[in-house]
């Protein structure tokens, strides 16, 4: 019997769903966390259900890879490819919203169909789209009155001390007050979402915790190697998350499947490296007189990247200042740069910094594919791709501890007994499969395919 | 369990390999940000406190 069809023969009988999703939480990492007992409630859950670790998307960052989750589709159909993104002609950068997601999310498909959704903190859903049910909207929000849907929500969560996100500078000038407060908004984030099960009709419930991501970034180094005070701050947090864990299968409505989800594995970071600077320094990049920016390119200019890895060709009749011509001179330059920075190395130690330079249409199909960079690095793991100008090298040390991976982002549907080994499954498959747990059909222009 | 890519036909009518060459776009203004300048501030703070910018 198919995996989808076992999970479905249990009794569901009120077919409710509950997600919760564990942002930079890798599938080595949580079941390393469950079976060191840092996570015991973890530990009891994941041999009850399917386990499996999941590909993300390229770019790897995490507004990408959670519209690839909520909508189901690949960057080429959903059009995020970045935190940040660009107009080209005339040259500006923009900060996407869930305004330029061009593809219905899970919720909104979900409301369609007649469920109740109550979907809390998940990036890029500022500001706030209509759904069937409750929203608050998660990274980047810039204020908690603005980000819910219905706007009368905001009120209630003002009461409960709910916060968006921490102040992540505090990691860098106040790491004690960093740890503090990410503890504490964790806390204010399950207080309202139990208070919200309870008081708000729903069928399916999304909570996201980012808090996750965040500690991995600054301190996913020193609990590798150890370190004594700052490893046990570490696990502290997430021996934290657990006992919430423990409290929210308490809580859970009788047959509700729990499905945690992740968007990217994690890893220590070796190095940051400056692509701009290299593109600089090998003659793609040029500027004009002035101001060294992007919006200043020199008309002779032929690339430039946007973080992290995005590379854009300084297309003529595309650009601001697009030099390049399309057809066999744009190729052999994509050619060029595929070769060239594919190969690049860290110069004392040898290592490769790239995994591999991907043309868009190579990663990405559907109609916003336009709109892609035209090349994509994917790093050799550890290696953090940026696009500061007036770097002086290509290479620095890092600037936190852990970054993202491709590989390893975790899924777990509850329920199950079974693994799901080497199915390849992907970030943009995890909506069908859930559509499928809420015995609602996958809708053609979606990607990913339910579980057979 | 993904579609493989090289093997399914495109199922949107508007995708095509047309549009996956480079767009030849003329100039046109930018699209209105959902965030006020002051929230901009705000947001791109983050992105920096993170390492992202």
């Amino acid at each position: 019997m198919g995996i989808i069809k076992r999970l479905l023969s249990r009794a569901h009988p009120e077919n409710k769903l509950f997600v919760l999703s564990l942002d930079g939480v890798s599938h080595t990492f949580a079941r390393r966390l469950a079976a060191s007992g840092v996570m015991p409630n973890l530990g009891r859950l994941l041999p009850q259900g399917a386990l499996a670790a999941v590909d993300s998307v390229l770019p790897t960052v995490s507004t990408v890879a959670w519209a690839s989750y909520m909508t189901g589709v690949n960057p080429g159909k959903h059009g995020i490819f970045g935190l940040v993104d660009r107009h080209p002609n005339p040259f500006s950068t923009l900060i996407p919203t869930s305004r330029d997601i061009k593809a219905p999310t899970l919720w909104e498909i979900l409301g369609r169909a007649g469920k109740r959704v109550g979907v809390i903190n998940v990036p890029l859903t500022y500001p706030p789209r209509k759904v069937n049910g409750f929203m608050v909207a998660g990274f980047l929000s810039p204020d908690l009155a603005q980000a819910t849907f219905p706007v009368e929500l905001a009120p209630r969560l003002m009461e409960m001390d709910y916060r968006i996100e921490v102040d992540i500078s505090l990691a860098h000038s106040e790491p004690e007050m960093f740890l503090s407060e990410l503890a504490e908004t964790m806390t204010r984030r399950f207080k309202a979402a139990f208070q919200l099960m309870s008081e708000e009709p729903w069928e399916f419930f999304q909570l996201h915790l980012t808090g996750p991501d965040r500690i991995n970034h600054f301190y996913w180094a020193a609990w590798e190697d150890g370190e004594e005070e700052a490893g046990r701050r570490f696990e502290e947090f997430y021996r934290l998350l657990d006992s919430y864990l423990g409290e929210l299968l308490e809580q859970l409505p009788a047959g509700c499947p729990l499905v945690l989800v992740s968007d990217h594995g994690f890893t220590r970071t070796l190095g940051v490296v400056y692509i701009n600077h290299w593109l600089e320094q090998n003659g793609y990049l040029l500027f004009g007189r002035g101001k060294k920016e992007l919006k200043n390119q020199h008309p002779d200019s032929k690339a430039y990247s946007l973080i992290p890895g995005r590379i854009y060709i300084n297309l003529q009749g595309r650009e601001q200042t697009g030099s390049v011509v399309q057809g066999r001179p744009y190729e052999e330059l994509r050619e060029e740069l595929i070769h060239r920075i594919g190969g690049l190395s860290h110069p004392e130690t040898g290592q490769a910094l790239v995994k591999k330079v991907h043309r868009r249409e190579d990663i990405y199909h559907g109609p916003h594919v336009i709109k892609a960079p035209d090349l994509v690095i994917e790093p050799a793991p550890g290696f953090d791709f940026k696009a500061n100008l007036g770097v002086k090298g290509l290479l620095a040390p890092p600037e936190t501890s852990g970054m993202h991976t491709y590989e390893d982002a975790l899924f777990y549907l509850g329920g199950m007994r079974a693994e799901l080994p080497g199915q390849g499954l992907k970030l943009e498959d995890v909506a069908s499969v859930l559509l499928s747990v809420m015995k609602i059909a996958t809708p053609p222009s979606m990607d990913g395919r339910p579980l057979a | 369990m993904s579609r493989p890519e090289d093997k399914t036909p495109p199922q949107d009518a508007t995708e095509t390999k047309e549009e996956q060459a480079p767009e030849a776009a003329g100039p046109a203004s930018p699209p209105p940000s959902a965030y006020t300048p002051q929230e901009e501030e705000i947001v791109l703070a983050r992105l920096r406190a993170l390492g992202y910018l």
